[in-house]
């Protein structure tokens, strides 16, 4: 057997690189996850799948390179053709060279112990020779910029770094089309850019056809030229950027993020001319013409940005806390002082590895830390104090996946209270309570992995409310979840805070810290910061910038438009268009849509 | 920390640069020696020369200490057995009888030998695995024409065993945040059933991941009917050359002249 020739394709010149003819598909024993959908995506097309989780995003990533229907099986109608082969008709492999895919969670398909064989893989099973093989993973490695990492383990890499090992992976055959399915889903912000930004590069200079399936809205309205909305499996809204985000009802209805610099455009009196502006800058240019001339002072009372501060000790005290991991030489916590009052709401920021979760183990007791001490409730903790940590502070983590074993949801619940020895009469109350809480009362006697990922996160926390914690540390509340989903934990957690527990929110998303936080805690190299109210660590993008982190649109739209309007601390859409219309009364923003069953 | 030296470290030795399929003979070879000999001076013998080549491969001799520690339990526990059960057991050493059988001198003797057998096994494997990167040694097993489906097997395991360990650990972590610390349960209550909240989760979790493999790798043309070829080149230099044939007359030494190695005991005639 000799090498298959690569890069030759049987297509005409005329034809589209996708072309999707009526599909509908159905999993086993499942209704259709794509119905009747028709679309024709042209070479070097940049376009961007939007939808809720659930509205078949995945299901067509997994079409466009035939492992649907060939190894997924189901019910399908209609075609895909990519560069005119019908996927139903040719193997995964024959596919492979034409269409790269890269999936969402970057461990799960990195398969090599080195980044150059990983990169190396695809070529070498379709047997490229060795002296055009080497050329190849030097040159995806130089696009992806990783050259330099050859003999680096994946696990040495960041998320956004394997990310893009995962897209030099796909490069290494030279397919003409790329598609990613929610490839930043699980990246902080400097990640997500990373990744979008070799997706922006590959489009401009080699022509590669792009489809991305993600939530990032705001990404997607920076790069993509044509977005594409899907909702229960049908293709709702297709056209260029601006022209979707402008349908706002819409995308509230679906439940896909509508960038808040639109928005904002869209809720002034009069109107602005359409198309929208997409980007901050170009929102602020938009915007300055029609502001009245007269410099307004502040909209909102200074008073408001001091974070509540209980009276008395404080609930948590860090006092120079230090720890290393011993696998590297540097100090992942480097001199930690903090305290928090009791009933505060928190957040906790910082990019991936700034010591976010090596704070937070230390104070759930997971971690011992070097040096420095932590009271928790006026208690010292120490090893021997540690065990009885989960009935002062509970953690609710990303993964809810490494917590559930029982089955059924009310099983799950009661686990933690058998743990820490609550009275079998007092077990059923607050069993219940949780579950009214987190609003999964109807789902109590369901095997929880038959859950979906949003509803899974809300057993975790149930499990762990339950057992009524002082703390509560939720950390990364919007992980896998979309527009819709991902303010549901954040609602739970002022809930619970409205009732006098500490929540402590570890994020990324500047947005949810903004809704719900009234001060902020910014660590970088394992130190603190910035410790202040909210509104005040957002008018220092300066320091935000520092760590990788951003303040929401609305807030930097609010600071370009300062010269214009009077310096202004208004940190989301509704803040900045009461500072914009003096006097208007604002709308509340609509509720977001989609409710899970 | 002792699965570290199993795993390849970037390192600049005369081992880490020899060709894989060399250090594959070398390693075979030592290996059928330590099999075929039951004479406690030749295996003490070869854990040696494997510490040699540890050192000239700079692999860390703090490895081999917690590898002893850990080996040290199994250690005991056949010598124990062996003392009990060996057949030609005939001098007892302790007045203690179970099942019938006393704790007998060549019993122990032979669990020691057992002993420094696997101890000598085992001495050899980092020489491989600490000084060869993954990629090399499945572009090594691939020359000897193992099938790819296997070498594949075994490549993607290499990648995924500390995956594994990282998952195993993230659960333990998780479960102790509901109040239920495995690690602090007294030994049998944890052997029996303390893992079962860490073992759920852990199954369900790799046979997610699994499924997730399953599609990456069909994603990326595995399978396809062409002759599959390698990014590393095996280049097979003097030094592997000097190093082959010193394995071949060693192999053949011990096997000609390892019965003239005087030993503390002879097994066949105590």
């Amino acid at each position: 057997m000799t090498a298959a020739p690569i890069g030759a394709t049987s297509a005409g010149a005329a034809a589209p690189a996708i072309r999707i003819d009526g599909v509908t598909f159905a999993y086993p024993g499942s209704p259709p996850a794509l119905r009747d959908v028709d679309l024709e995506i042209a070479a070097g097309e940049f376009v961007a799948v939007l939808g809720a989780n659930g509205a078949g995003k995945t299901t067509l990533c997994l079409m466009l390179n035939g492992v649907i229907p060939n190894v997924i099986g189901g019910t399908l109608s209609g075609q895909v053709e990519i560069e005119g082969l019908v996927t139903s008709e040719h193997h995964v492999y024959e596919l492979a060279e034409h269409v790269g895919v890269v999936l969402q969670d970057p461990d799960a398909q990195i398969l090599a112990t080195t980044v150059r064989s990983e990169v190396a893989f695809a070529a070498e099973n379709l047997g490229i020779p060795r002296a055009d093989l080497v050329e190849r993973v030097d040159g995806a490695l130089a696009t992806v910029r990783l050259a330099g990492f050859d003999e680096a383990a994946p696990e040495e890499l960041s998320g956004g770094q394997k990310q893009r090992l995962a897209i030099a992976a796909g490069l290494v055959v030279r397919p003409a089309i790329f598609v990613l399915d929610e490839p930043t889903a699980q990246l902080d912000p400097v990640g997500t850019d990373e990744t979008f930004e070799v997706l922006a590069r590959l489009n401009a200079d080699d022509g590669a056809t792009i489809v991305v399936a993600t939530h990032a809205s705001e990404a997607v309205a920076d790069h993509a030229r044509r977005v594409i909305v899907l909702d229960a499996g049908r293709v709702v809204a297709d056209g260029p950027p601006e022209e979707v985000f402008s349908r706002i009802d819409l995308l509230d209805r679906v439940g896909v993020a509508v960038p808040e610099v639109v928005r904002i455009q869209a809720a002034l009196s009069p109107p602005l001319a359409p198309p929208p502006a997409l980007t901050v800058t170009a929102t602020a240019d938009a915007i300055r013409p029609i502001l009245g001339a007269v410099p307004r002072a502040d909209a909102l009372d200074p008073g408001s940005s001091a974070p509540p501060t209980a009276p008395g000790p404080p609930l948590i005290d860090v006092r120079d806390l230090r720890f290393s991991y011993p696998s590297t030489q540097s100090s992942a916590l480097d001199g930690i002082d903090v305290s928090i009052g009791r009933g505060e709401f928190v957040a906790l920021i910082g990019q991936n590895g700034s010591g976010k979760s090596t704070l937070v183990k230390c104070l759930a007791g997971l971690l011992r830390p070097a040096s420095g001490e932590i009271r928790i409730d006026d208690e010292l903790v120490t090893p021997k104090t540690a065990r009885a940590l989960p009935r002062r502070i509970g953690v609710v983590l990303q993964n809810p996946d490494t917590q559930l074993f029982r089955m059924s949801v009310r099983e799950e619940v009661a686990f933690g209270l058998q743990n820490i020895g609550v009275p079998e009469s007092e077990q059923q109350e607050r069993i219940q309570a949780a579950l009214d809480l987190t609003g999964l009362t109807a789902a109590a006697d369901v095997y929880p992995f038959k859950l979906s990922f949003g509803d899974r996160r809300k057993v975790a926390v149930a499990s762990i409310v339950a057992m009524r914690p002082l703390v509560l540390v939720f950390d990364e509340p919007t992980t896998g979840q979309d527009y819709a989903g991902r303010y549901r934990l954040c609602e739970i957690a002022r809930d619970l805070n409205g009732l006098g527990t500490t929540v402590i929110m570890i994020t990324h998303d500047m947005d949810l810290v903004a809704r719900y936080a009234p001060r902020t805690v910014v660590l970088g190299l394992g130190r603190v910061i910035l410790d202040g109210p909210t509104r005040d660590a957002f008018a220092r993008p300066d320091v935000l910038r520092e760590t990788y982190l951003e303040p929401p649109q609305a807030a930097r739209l609010a600071q370009e438009l300062a010269p214009s309007i009077g310096p202004t601390s208004a940190l989301s859409v509704d803040e900045l268009l009461a500072a914009l219309r003096p006097g208007t009364a604002v709308e509340p923003r609509p509720p977001v849509a989609g409710t899970p069953a | 920390m002792t699965v570290l030296a199993l795993r390849h470290a970037r390192r600049q030795t005369p081992i880490h640069a020899l060709n894989p399929l060399t250090k594959l003979l070398l390693v075979t070879v030592f290996w059928l020696v330590s099999l075929g000999s039951f004479n406690p001076v030749v295996l003490i013998a070869l854990t040696i020369v494997a510490l040699v080549l540890w050192r000239i491969a700079n692999i860390p001799l703090g490895y081999f200490v917690r590898l002893l520690a850990l080996l040290s339990i199994v250690f005991t526990v056949l010598t124990i057995i062996n003392g009990f059960m060996y057949y030609n057991g005939k001098t007892p050493l302790l007045p203690i009888v179970i099942l019938g059988r006393p704790f007998t001198v060549e019993g122990v003797l032979f669990g020691i030998t057992i002993s420094l057998k696997i101890l000598a096994v085992v001495s050899f494997i980092p020489v491989l695995t600490f000084t060869t990167p993954m990629p090399r040694l499945m572009a090594a097993l691939a020359k000897l024409r193992l099938p790819y489906k296997f070498i594949f097997t075994f490549g993607v395991a290499m990648r995924f065993t500390p995956l594994v360990g990282q998952t195993f650990r993230d659960i333990v972590s998780a479960q102790r945040l509901r109040g239920y610390d495995v690690e602090a349960m007294p030994f049998l209550t944890r052997v029996f059933r303390g893992y079962v909240p860490v073992f759920i989760p852990l199954v369900l979790t790799l046979l997610r991941r699994a499924s997730d493999l399953d599609v990456a790798i069909e994603s990326r043309g595995f399978g396809a009917p062409v002759e599959r070829t390698y990014l590393d080149e095996l280049t097979f230099g003097w030094l592997d050359g000097l190093v082959v044939v010193l394995a071949i007359v060693a192999l053949v030494a011990v096997f000609a002249f390892g019965g003239a190695i005087p030993s503390v005991y002879d097994i066949n005639h105590v």
